[in-house]
C-alpha cells in the first residue's frame, strides 16, 4: 500500500493512506498516513458501522488538507473491543499458503533473510 | 507510537513482517504533492489493497499464489462508484473477507464517501474506485507497471486525492 502511495503521489497525486500497520508505513515513508489499531478486513470498523466510516474517513481528509510535511502520521485513538479482540474472526479460514507446510515455510524463511523483493 | 502493528497476527507472521526484506526506500525522497485547492473542491478517489473486484470481472489469481506462496497478483481492478454490494467480490488470502461481504464499506467506504459530499466536505466523487491484492511478497510489478498505470487512471479521472487503505 505504500509503495503504491509514493508512486501516487509522484505522479501528482495527493495521498492519505489508513494504515493499521504503521511499522511498515513508516519504514516504507509515504507523504501522509494515518494509523489504526483495528484488524484486517475491517479497517474502517465493524461492517455497518457508518458513523466510524465517516469519522475515519474525516480525518483522512483533515490530515489531507493540513499536513505541511511529508512523512506526517496521524494516530487514532480507537481501539478495537477487548470481547472482539477474543473472535480472531479476522484470520482467514484458509490456512496462508506459505505457512501451508514445512517446505513452504522454510522457502519462505529463505527469502525472508536472503531475498530480494525486486527480483 | 501507541498503535500496535502486530496485533492482529500470529507470532509468526509479526516476527517474519519485522525481519521482512521490504523494498529499501531509505535513498529516496518521500514524494510529495501538497493540495492545489481546497478539500471541499476536491474529487476523491479510494484505492484498497483488499483484492476487491466486480463479480462479472476476472478475480485476482489466488491459485498461483497457493501453489507458488512467493507470488502474489500484481493487477488492479476498476470499481464503479455505483458498486453494489451484490455486485462486489474480494479475492486475497490474507484477511477473512466475509465482513466485507456483508457492508463492504467496512473497507471499501463508498457510501461514506457519498455522504460526506452530501455535506459539502468534498468537492466530488471519482466514478471509478481502484483495488489491487496487497499480498506482494516481490512487489517489482506492482511498484514499475501496475502502479504507474493506476496512477495514469486517477489522473484521467481527473481525481485530486486518493484515500488509500490496506486489506
Amino acid at each position: 500500500m505504500g509503495l503504491v502511495a509514493r508512486v501516487l503521489e509522484k505522479a501528482r497525486l495527493t495521498t492519505v493512506v489508513l494504515t493499521n500497520m504503521p511499522w511498515i508505513t513508516r519504514k516504507i515513508g509515504v507523504p501522509r498516513s494515518v494509523a489504526i489499531e483495528f484488524p484486517f478486513g475491517m479497517i474502517y470498523g465493524h461492517p455497518g458501522e457508518r458513523e466510524m466510516q465517516l469519522a475515519i474517513l474525516g480525518r483522512l481528509l483533515d490530515l489531507a488538507g493540513d499536513a505541511g510535511k511529508a512523512g506526517t502520521m496521524v494516530e487514532l485513538p480507537y481501539t478495537w473491543p477487548e470481547e472482539d479482540v477474543r473472535k480472531r474472526d479476522w484470520f482467514p479460514e484458509e490456512p496462508t499458503p506459505w505457512m501451508a507446510d514445512q517446505d513452504r515455510l522454510m522457502e519462505m524463511m529463505d527469502f525472508i533473510a536472503h531475498g530480494n523483493p525486486l527480483e | 507510537m501507541s498503535v500496535n502493528s502486530f496485533k492482529f497476527m500470529s507470532r509468526t507472521l509479526a516476527e517474519s513482517l519485522q525481519r521482512w526484506p521490504y523494498v529499501d526506500t531509505s535513498g529516496e525522497e518521500i514524494p510529495w504533492k501538497p493540495l492545489a485547492k481546497p478539500v471541499a473542491d476536491c474529487k476523491v478517489a479510494l484505492v484498497s489493497s483488499g483484492g476487491f473486484y466486480r463479480a462479472v470481472d476476472e478475480p485476482f489469481n489466488l491459485d498461483r499464489e497457493r501453489s507458488e506462496p512467493l507470488w502474489g497478483d500484481p493487477s488492479f481492478r476498476e470499481l464503479p462508484r455505483s458498486i453494489t454490494q451484490e455486485e462486489i467480490r474480494a479475492a486475497h488470502l490474507h484477511y477473512e473477507s466475509s465482513h466485507a461481504m456483508r457492508d463492504f464499506n467496512c473497507m471499501f467506504p463508498l457510501g461514506a464517501l457519498e455522504e460526506l459530499l452530501a455535506q459539502g466536505r468534498i468537492g466530488s466523487i471519482s466514478e471509478t474506485h481502484l483495488s489491487f491484492m496487497g499480498y506482494q511478497p516481490k512487489p517489482r510489478v506492482l511498484m514499475q507497471e501496475t502502479a504507474p498505470r493506476m496512477a495514469e487512471r486517477l489522473r484521467g479521472l481527473g481525481v485530486d486525492l486518493v484515500l488509500l487503505s490496506s486489506g
